[in-house]
């Protein structure tokens, strides 16, 4: 019975030590592996950024790349536009004659200023171009709106409106 | 008892054989482990290295875009754009007519050109065989759509197996034909080949860079290094404006197209900085087609092509005579009976004989003046004074392929060679030279060298750096001045009439030259060449024109009937508008005035007289033609056109407009209303 009664208590106070050390450790444990996992969480997320960032810094690289290819692009398209040799085809297209150093030209655009309808006067374009008179009569640059011509105006307008005018001129 | 312990004890030893057992093996395992360790963090370490970061990490070589050139106003003269090449690799093709066929199709090309390309390339192993070069940003996204294959799994595109594409940069020359000679060109790998793309090579240059790209397991890029940057590449600046650049080839264009020459040269250049405003050449080329080009227009005759001056060269006669003392603008020359014989040689002079002044000498051109002025001044003083002019000597303008002329020595000249140099003939200078020598009398006697760079722009952080202008005083300003008063009178009553400017004082001097015909070694008198050389305003010059026509055929071909026109167009259309103030009253010599005077033909050229006499009644009937053309023009317009009833405005316009195209001009003022 002694025995007995001598063992128990050796067995209470292993237990015992046991039970009493053993929610320490386990916090600690569950602390240090919390925090273990929680760096490692935080490294893996740290990562996952970098790495998400360096995707979008290398997606911005190009962007850059690529609109700084197009304003080049566009800078040559410009120069292009302006050169001297497609301003002279633009002008040609819109019906824009060139006077030429040699050639004293005399070429006379309708104003679309007035538009009141008033018999013409040759007279006094020859007045203009007389050979005494150092200017010369250019062509006016004014090319009429909406793609129209002189021509494809006289043109649209009606034969008998048309005759009428010839027929003014004779007169 | 014994035997129990004995059993005991053998077992104990028995386990403890066991776990040592284990342990050894435990223990060798580890030191395989670690010994093989070793091996690969020691030995290894570099080889394991470079094998991992190839799977993950890629070194990415691109070329940065080649430096622009630009005009003195910043126009792009010359710029490179971002452009792709279509390569395949052969080895990762499996199917290659499919490939062929997809491709074709993409690219709209023939199949048969590409499967054989792809054929030859997996024959011979090859990684790279080009498909399709320099495309557009629009092609290549249309093509990548075209060639998009989902069951290909690959990082780049297009998303096609065994295709890709490489970075490359295409070359345009925005204003085609514009200063083709200046600025030249560059091949396919971007070398510049000709004018400035060559000269400044270094410069324009495109560097190479080193990418260093991480890739994740997708192949897509997470990390961006530059590792490696050769300096990036400058800009250069010229000094010509792209304006009076059109407006000079223009110019130019017109009189060898009218005189049915075989080429022509201008030069404009500024006589107190050496600047080149415009240079000129034609025919010239366009550099974006620069394989469809005639190899004989890509060279820039104005600095490597020579010829035999003429009269223009008197200049250096009378200069190094009146430098010397021996001549003043008031001083006679005896021209004697009007030919003089030297080393058994007879010149002779259409004017006649007597005392001329020397003003007059300059002014009608006349060779046994030239020759008596230069024989006084003697064989080494003239030689000398050619040297110092700049002649036979590179100028020193940054262009590839300068050439010195021919100048020989006074120890390899014959008994007439002084008279012959005295006229500017035996002796072979660039176009450039002869502008130089203007250059130096109109910057008062001081020789600038010439420049057509104006400056290298390399980073934004560097400033822009600027070569230093030798300067190099040739003749006394009194002796410039007093040439350019003998200049003077050439273009008020002499051989350059026709170079008279509206409003400003022009000095120069015509040139006619027999071509030299290296097949027989002397002079074939059928062939000119006719040059006008000029300054303005003569008194303070601010612009030195030189124009030079090779074989006018049409009409007169005295250089004042071939090249003072254009001198006279160009250099009126600079001065107003560099905003040189007027020097002369406005109407006096107006290019009206000047195309009704009595043609003045260069009587003491070696032109032939029935050419005078063509090109008399050429100038006779241009007065006829203009004064009829507007006549011709306005009345039948206004009988055509008059129906719609509005007002008309017509516009009068200056002489000076005149000569200006259109698009070069301000929005015109609505002076006058016809009603």
């Amino acid at each position: 019975m002694n025995g007995r009664k001598k063992r128990t208590p050796r067995r209470t106070i292993k237990r015992r030590s046991s039970t009493r050390i053993a929610p320490r450790a386990v916090i600690v444990v569950c602390l240090l592996a919390a925090f273990l996992v929680a760096g490692t969480f935080f490294a893996a997320q740290q990562h996952f950024y970098v790495v998400d960032y360096g995707m979008k810094n290398s997606r911005l690289k190009k962007q850059i790349d690529d609109l700084e290819a197009e304003k080049r692009r566009l800078l040559l398209a410009r120069e292009m536009a302006s050169s001297p040799a497609e301003l002279k085809r633009a002008a040609k297209r819109l019906g824009v004659v060139p006077s030429t150093a040699s050639s004293d030209e005399t070429v006379k655009v309708s104003s679309i200023v007035k538009e009141k309808a008033l018999p013409p006067k040759p007279a006094q374009n020859e007045e203009i171009s007389s050979e005494g008179n150092p200017f010369v009569v250019k062509t006016a640059a004014t090319a009429p709106s909406g793609g129209e011509t002189r021509e494809r105006k006289a043109a649209a307008r009606p034969a008998a409106e048309r005759g009428e005018s010839r027929q003014r001129i004779a007169n | 008892m014994r035997r129990k312990k004995r059993t005991k004890l053998d077992r104990r030893h028995q386990a403890f054989t066991r776990f040592m057992i284990i342990v050894a093996v435990m223990v060798i395992w580890m030191l395989g482990v670690s010994a093989r360790l070793v091996h690969l963090q020691v030995t290894q370490s570099g080889w394991l290295r470079e094998k991992a970061l190839d799977i993950r990490q890629d070194i990415k070589q691109t070329k940065l875009l080649r430096g622009s050139i630009l005009d003195r106003n910043g126009r792009t003269l010359a710029m490179s754009v971002r452009a792709r090449t279509l390569y395949a690799d052969a080895t990762e093709i499996e199917d290659v007519e499919g490939t062929a066929a997809a491709v074709a199709k993409a690219l709209k090309i023939d199949v048969r050109q590409i499967a054989e390309a792809l054929r030859k390339g997996k024959e011979g192993g090859k990684k790279f065989v080009p498909l399709a070069r320099k495309l557009d940003d629009e092609i290549v996204t249309r093509v990548n759509r075209e060639l998009d294959r989902a069951e290909a799994r690959k990082p780049d595109l297009p998303s096609f197996k065994g295709l890709h594409w490489r970075e490359d940069q295409r070359r345009s020359y925005p204003y085609q034909t514009l200063a083709s000679q200046t600025i030249g060109f560059s091949d396919s790998s971007d070398s510049g080949k000709a004018g400035i793309e060559q000269s400044l090579d270094k410069v324009l240059r495109s560097s190479i860079v080193e990418k260093v790209q991480v890739r994740d397991r997708l192949g897509r890029v997470i990390k961006e290094e530059e590792v490696e940057k050769e300096g990036e590449p400058g800009d250069v600046v010229l000094t010509i404006d792209a304006n009076f650049q059109y407006f000079a080839e223009q110019a130019l264009e017109k009189g060898v197209t009218d005189s049915g020459a075989r080429s022509g040269m201008l030069i404009a250049i500024k006589p107190k900085t050496g600047e080149v405003l415009a240079l000129a050449n034609y025919p010239n080329y366009d550099p974006n087609t620069v394989t469809e080009a005639n190899s004989k227009f890509v060279l820039n005759n104005s600095v490597q092509s020579v010829y035999s001056p003429g009269s223009v060269f008197k200049l250096v006669t009378y200069a190094s005579a009146v430098d010397k003392g021996l001549l003043s603008a008031d001083s006679n020359i005896d021209a004697g009976n009007g030919t003089v014989t030297v080393g058994g040689r007879t010149f002779k002079d259409k004017n006649g004989g007597g005392p001329i002044s020397a003003v007059d000498a300059m002014a009608k051109s006349s060779n046994v003046c030239a020759i008596k002025t230069a024989l006084s001044v003697g064989k080494e003083d003239f030689y000398s004074m050619t040297r110092k002019m700049g002649f036979g000597s590179k100028t020193g303008i940054e262009l590839p392929g300068e050439v010195s002329g021919i100048i020989r020595s006074p120890e390899r000249w014959s008994g007439d060679s002084l008279a012959s140099q005295a006229i500017g003939y035996e002796m072979g200078v660039t176009a450039l030279q002869m502008a130089v020598s203007f250059a130096t009398i109109g910057n008062n006697g001081v020789r600038v060298s010439p420049n057509i760079v104006k400056e290298v722009r390399t980073t934004n952080t560097e400033p822009p750096t600027k070569k230093a202008r030798d300067q190099e005083r040739v003749v006394s300003a009194e002796t410039a001045s007093a040439m350019r008063e003998l200049l003077k009178k050439v273009v008020i009553s002499g051989t350059g009439k026709r170079a008279k400017l509206d409003g400003y004082s022009v000095a120069g001097k015509t040139g006619t030259a027999w071509k030299f015909n290296p097949e027989t070694k002397s002079v074939d008198s059928s062939k000119y060449i006719s040059s006008f050389i000029g300054m303005a305003p003569a008194d303070e010059p601010e612009i030195v024109v030189a124009v030079v026509i090779d074989e006018p055929r049409n009409g007169g071909r005295d250089g004042g009937q071939v090249a003072a026109p254009i001198f006279r167009d160009v250099t009126q259309y600079l001065l107003e508008q560099l905003g040189v103030r007027e020097d002369q009253p406005k109407s006096v010599g107006s290019p009206q005035a000047v195309a009704k005077a009595e043609p003045t033909p260069e009587k003491n050229s070696p032109t032939a007289s029935s050419s005078v006499d063509k090109g008399a009644k050429a100038r006779k009937e241009e007065p006829k033609k203009s004064s009829e053309k507007p006549k011709e023009v306005q009345a039948p317009k206004s009988k055509d056109k008059p129906g719609d009833g509005r007002p008309r405005v017509v516009e009068k316009l200056t002489a000076s407009d005149r000569a200006v195209p259109f698009h070069f001009r301000k929005r015109p003022d609505l002076r006058e209303i016809e009603t």
